[in-house]
């Protein structure tokens, strides 16, 4: 009777995890949906950085079906790949750092990841026009880069801190 | 808001007054990071003051800027310095597009990676200051401080 209890609330838990990630990549969507007409000003990022302090690997999740509906809804071009890559990268650099709960921490590591979107990006120029193409493309982005940078920095130091209080309290709730 | 906020358990509560979570345990840490985020600034400042000091070095007679617009992707933006007489053969000097020869003139099929889909009825639109351009890329001729946009659109 315990184990059949036992097996029932793992099953509740894992539909209510699916759920909860479910909404939150398609939030992740809609954000960059809406902000989609100002270049380099995003809520993406800290919201990435939000998922992965709360729950960890996990946070794979939300990301990726955020990424899997952005190709269906723009289609697989080149650019894709850099989609596929771009956002890992910042889930793998705030893994580590995930128990520190300091905005200003991580309003660093959204600006640093604003910083490098142009370096990451130029990956993929990589492949289509070589090395003196992909510099040329990174360094022709550095300005809207810098811009990136700052406007991560403001948005995590703000956001940070209640969206994590948002997203500790549905984790909570939720029992998840 | 506030009721929201006073129905939070304890623990959340107490963290959303800094008096919990939000300690700065890790100063240690937080420094490190803040040195190597300035070094990143510092860096990329350097690279793009020494980038922008060639480009005046090299005195183009013209700066043009293009626009690469694509609905639900952020508006990319390139400044082209070139002595090119008409557009086709700036944006070729950063090989920006890739296209066939019509009879029309150059026919753009790809920009920035991002190709055209014809099933899907797409094509990519020249304009200069929100207008689309009455010539072909490669008959359009280019002036100091012109912006053209390159926007996949659909028919």
């Amino acid at each position: 009777m315990s184990s059949l209890c036992q097996h029932t609330n793992k099953k509740g838990t894992q539909l209510r995890r699916m759920m909860l990630f479910s909404m939150l990549g398609a939030v992740l969507v809609i954000m960059q949906v809406a902000l989609a007409g100002l270049a380099n000003i995003e809520l993406v990022s800290v919201l990435i950085i939000v998922y992965t302090c709360v729950f960890g690997w996990y946070a794979f999740i939300p990301t990726y079906v955020f990424v899997v509906i952005q190709l269906v809804l723009y289609g697989f071009n080149i650019w894709s790949y850099f989609y596929i890559y771009c956002w890992a990268v910042l889930i793998i650099l705030a893994l580590p750092l995930r128990h520190i709960k300091s905005p200003v921490l991580w309003a660093m590591v959204a600006g640093a990841f604003g910083l490098i979107f142009g370096a990451l990006s130029a990956v993929t120029s990589l492949f289509i026009g070589g090395w003196s193409f992909a510099v040329a493309y990174w360094i022709n982005g550095l300005l809207f880069d810098f811009v990136h940078c700052a406007a991560n920095f403001v948005i995590t130091l703000f956001l940070y801190k209640p969206l994590l209080l948002i997203l500790e309290y549905g984790k909570e709730k939720l029992r998840i | 808001m506030l009721v929201f906020l006073r129905s939070l358990p304890d623990h959340l509560w107490m963290n959303l007054q800094g008096k919990e979570v939000f300690y700065m345990k890790n100063k240690k840490i937080i420094i490190v990071f803040a040195l190597v985020f300035a070094l990143l600034i510092v860096s990329a400042v350097t690279v793009y003051v020494f980038a922008n000091s060639n480009d005046a070095d090299n005195k183009y007679a013209k700066t043009i800027t293009v626009l690469v617009v694509v609905e639900g992707r952020d508006t990319k933006t390139f400044t082209i310095g070139t002595d090119a007489e008409f557009l086709l053969d700036a944006l070729n000097q950063i090989e920006l597009v890739e296209g066939s020869e019509s009879i029309y003139g150059f026919f753009i099929t790809t920009v920035d990676g991002i190709t055209a889909n014809e099933n899907k009825q797409e094509w990519w639109a020249v304009s200069k200051d929100g207008e689309q351009t009455l010539t072909g890329v490669s008959s359009t001729p280019i002036k100091d401080g012109d912006t053209f946009e390159l926007t996949l659109s659909t028919y």
